[in-house]
């Protein structure tokens, strides 16, 4: 899967590689090699989340998380991930997940899943499990396209991208996603990319930390299918490219910040949103007292 | 034996209710009983039907096929139910006209002033107990214990006075009807 | 917080509406899975089934459990699959358009081998159709609805008790074979008022296998035991176990490129339910034995075929009657011992029932259908009789 291009990274990185990953683990061994390609973006947010686990484990034993997955190439994290993990259908971790987590509370779920999958077949449920405030956190590896099948154009496809679908470019605008998810009721809302491998791992730590709905978008190079036909590089090159754009500002105005494919745009990053909100249980704790009075005063 | 009872009146009247005491006390009576439904899509003012199937042996067929007792609460109802109409019509006097003229052979009629009654009892909904009342009083199907015990079982607690007194009201209507047809001979 | 719904080896007796009732079918099916512990229901409301929901979302918190009424059935299919595989006892009810949306995540349960309930109370289709009225037209779809192979345990309850029964030994079929089970209903079943008896003492409850070794053992959450069936690791325990619908071996470990891998699970997970055919299958017989015309019947239809089964040997007609109560797995042995009689399949579909008939009596049948809309009648059972014992 090397390909020819202006950085040797992928070439470079193969000298680093040891014997033992230090995520060992926390990883299902005997599944490794994984399927994502050289540059993929993928791995760096499987590592933020792997530190993260390693890093609450004091607080929330391994034994109590659970990683859900929807279908496509940040779909499979489930597969890899060695603690309680489900690899579900297209679109539909996060109800999967809502269940998992009403019959058992006490489980700190977690659905990694892509941008296709979280938000075109599974937009609905995203928002729906945003406004009921299911005590989840969603990780969304937004690479731009549907990579797994070849490159083709999703729901966050900036306009005017190439792929395999969009071939003249992209005519439609690409949802923002953090927007969205504040829109809907999540209770934390970040973004960041795969070049802020701390403030990843910190924010996935302190989502598990949050009760309620969380979500956090990570933005991430996919050189093999949306780099390469809009001429972005290896995935060191789109590294750089987000060194150059990148601009931290936790308190950004969410209208604002959807991604442009234009060089000299800005991808703003921060932890955009932090708030308290009862969360489905919460009120359902409420719904059952309720339910238990009426039964006992008849 | 198999009976077969037809309630109808519009959507709001409380027909399902009316129908599902009448079922409740044949199983109280320990008696075998279904209820099915029809109604169109509207949540309220429509046409509605309660229908009853009860006998002393299990119910094959739960559907009303011909039904002996029709009760009308509301015109519409009792136009698109009156060709199925068996031996005993029982309607609301002031809700339903029937304008059958001479009544044919082997048809009973009586005209029930349920929603009259129920009107001076403050109270227009209880118009379906009001003549569940009358019902057990000129059907004599099912004994007035037993419906009066399926009525309280099937109202809300903080209804229960009203509705037995509806359901009394109802009851002594049907009598004092049933005894002046008696007297005019014509029952 | 300490609540959660992971089902416990008894049911809470209280929890049970004991008692003799006049209850709906929809009613006594709400009940029934009460009453086998189902402590989770996740739906999105559509008619004949929205009473369903209704009485879950009333009845759940009484007893400790949750309603959670879903963006849509889509999402509802998923939901049960997430809550049982948590360890609750998980059901959602629908009727044919959302039956439809469900088929996807129905192959996810099978594949996953996961336990969870499906209640489908039939209406006139295809499409909208008839929302109100009735329908037997899903038959074919329960069989064969999602995309692959797979089998099915299907119940076609007759009568508001049965609803009741049926719906708690769905869940123990469920249970017992680590699969989605169905109560394929219909408006009329669902929507009819009838007497339903409810004894806590007659209640048997079978709950999943667990795993037989601590967490951090040897622990494969997908290989078998001698019946087929692999015990169940639920999230949360600390077996790490993964879960895939794509093609996995006994290790749960996704083979989606080794078809020797495909051939072997899927066979098996064929086999831990056909396997068991004679133990699943129910049907009821009626006056069979002298029998020289034989109805077959299911659902409310069967309560037509009764009564013109009635009349007809009222007039001195042989006529005995085979009841479906499972459809899937279809009582293939007992369809082929019938083979001497002529047979009449009624049903309220265009012959999806009659088709599978056919092909174990190894004739053709005679056939009354309704396409929707309306029950059959027992007059118009009666009168196909009555052709029929002329030829």
């Amino acid at each position: 899967m090397i390909q020819e291009g202006r950085s040797s990274a992928a070439l470079e990185l193969r000298e680093v590689i040891a014997e033992h990953h230090p995520e060992d683990e926390l990883l299902r061994e005997d599944r490794i090699p994984h399927i994502w390609c050289p540059g993929c973006g993928i791995g760096v947010a499987v590592t933020a989340y792997l530190e993260a686990l390693k890093l609450a484990a004091p607080k929330i034993p391994l034994e109590k998380q659970v990683v859900v997955s929807g279908i496509g190439c940040t779909g499979r994290v489930a597969g890899y991930v060695s603690i309680d993990s489900y690899h579900t259908t297209h679109g539909r971790a996060i109800p999967f997940a809502t269940g998992l987590k009403v019959a058992n509370p006490e489980l700190e779920i977690t659905v990694f899943s892509g941008d296709g999958d979280l938000f075109a077949i599974g937009g609905n449920h995203f928002i729906h499990a945003a406004r009921r405030n299911v005590d989840i956190n969603v990780i969304c590896v937004n690479n731009f396209n549907y990579g797994m099948t070849g490159g083709q154009v999703g729901p966050t496809t900036p306009e005017m991208a190439i792929t395999t679908t969009s071939p003249y470019g992209n005519m439609e605008e690409g949802f923002n996603l953090p927007y969205l998810a504040a829109a809907s009721g999540a209770v934390f809302v970040a973004r960041w990319t795969t070049l802020h491998f701390r403030k990843l791992r910190d924010a996935i730590l302190h989502a598990f930390s949050k009760r309620g709905f969380t979500f956090i978008e990570v933005i991430a190079p996919c050189p093999t299918s949306f780099g390469r036909p809009n001429e972005l590089g290896q995935g060191l090159d789109e590294m750089e490219w987000y060194l150059q754009s990148c601009v931290i500002d936790h308190q950004a105005n969410l209208k604002e910040i959807g991604l442009s494919m234009r060089k000299d745009s800005k991808i703003v990053v921060g932890n955009f949103l932090d708030i308290e909100r009862p969360t489905f249980m919460d009120r359902y704790q409420e719904i059952i007292k309720r339910a238990k009075a009426q039964l006992s005063g008849r | 034996m198999r009976r077969e009872i037809r309630l109808g009146g519009f959507g709001g009247q409380g027909i399902m209710l009316a129908g599902q005491i009448l079922g409740r006390a044949a199983i109280l009576a320990g008696k075998h009983a279904t209820m099915t439904q029809s109604y169109g899509p509207e949540m309220r003012g429509a046409r509605v039907a309660a229908d009853v199937v009860i006998a002393d042996e299990p119910i094959d067929y739960p559907k009303v096929i011909k039904p002996e007792i029709s009760v009308f609460l509301f015109q519409g109802a009792y136009d698109y139910y009156r060709r199925e109409v068996g031996q005993l019509l029982i309607y609301d006097q002031d809700l339903v006209k029937p304008e059958l003229g001479e009544p044919p052979d082997g048809l009973r009629v009586f005209p029930i002033r349920a929603n009259g009654l129920a009107e001076e009892l403050g109270r227009r909904v209880v118009v379906n107990i009001v003549m569940l009342g009358a019902f057990t009083a000129i059907t004599g199907l099912l004994p007035v214990e037993v419906m009066e015990e399926a009525v309280l079982r099937s109202v809300p607690k903080k209804a229960l006075e009203l509705n037995k007194e509806a359901f009394r009201r109802g009851l002594e209507h049907g009598k004092e009807l049933l005894a002046r047809l008696d007297s005019e001979g014509r029952r | 917080m300490g609540m959660n719904l992971i089902a416990k080896a008894e049911v809470e007796r209280e929890a049970i509406l004991a008692g003799t009732h006049f209850l709906s079918g929809d009613d006594a099916c709400a009940e029934g899975a009460i009453a086998a512990g189902c402590r989770f229901f996740a739906g999105y409301p559509i008619t004949p089934s929205s009473e369903i929901a209704e009485r879950m979302a009333r009845r759940l918190p009484q007893v400790g459990g949750v309603y959670l009424q879903m963006e849509d059935e889509i999402a509802s299919m998923a939901a049960i699959i997430g809550a049982s595989c948590a360890g609750a006892k998980a059901m959602t009810a629908t009727s044919g358009p959302g039956f439809s949306l469900m088929q996807e995540n129905i192959g996810l349960a099978f594949m996953t081998e996961t336990p969870c309930v499906v209640v489908n109370v039939q209406r006139g289709g295809p499409s909208t159709g008839m929302p109100t009225l009735i329908g037997q037209a899903d038959m074919m779809q329960v069989r064969f609805g999602s995309h692959g192979d797979y089998a099915v345990i299907a119940y076609a309850p007759a009568s508001p008790q049965e609803m009741f029964d049926y719906t708690i030994k769905a869940f123990n079929m469920a249970e017992r074979f680590r699969t989605p089970t169905f109560v394929m209903s219909d408006e009329l079943i669902g929507h009819m008022l009838e007497r339903v008896v409810i004894d806590p003492d007659k209640i048997k409850i079978i709950n999943r296998k667990r795993p037989r070794v601590e967490p951090g053992e040897r622990f494969w959450p997908f290989e078998p035991e001698a019946d087929l069936v692999p015990p169940m690791a639920l999230a949360g325990e600390g077996y790490r176990i993964h879960v895939t619908g794509l093609t996995h071996d006994e290790r749960g470990y996704p083979a989606a490129t080794e078809p020797e891998v495909q051939e072997r699970m899927l066979e098996r997970m064929l086999r831990k339910i056909l396997d068991h055919r004679e133990e699943i299958i129910e049907y009821e017989e009626v006056e069979l034995e002298d029998a020289e015309i034989v109805l077959v019947a299911y659902g409310s239809t069967a309560r037509a075929a009764m009564r013109a089964l009635r009349l007809a040997r009222e007039r001195g007609l042989k006529v005995g009657m085979l009841r479906l109560i499972t459809c899937w797995p279809f009582p293939d042995k007992k369809v082929a011992e019938l083979r001497d009689a002529k047979i009449i399949v009624a049903e309220v579909n265009a012959g999806q029932m009659a088709r599978e008939v056919e092909r174990h009596a190894r004739k053709p049948v005679y056939k009354v259908n309704r396409l929707g809309g309306e029950p059959i009648h027992p007059d118009e059972i009666l009168r196909k009789i009555e052709e029929v014992a002329q030829r």
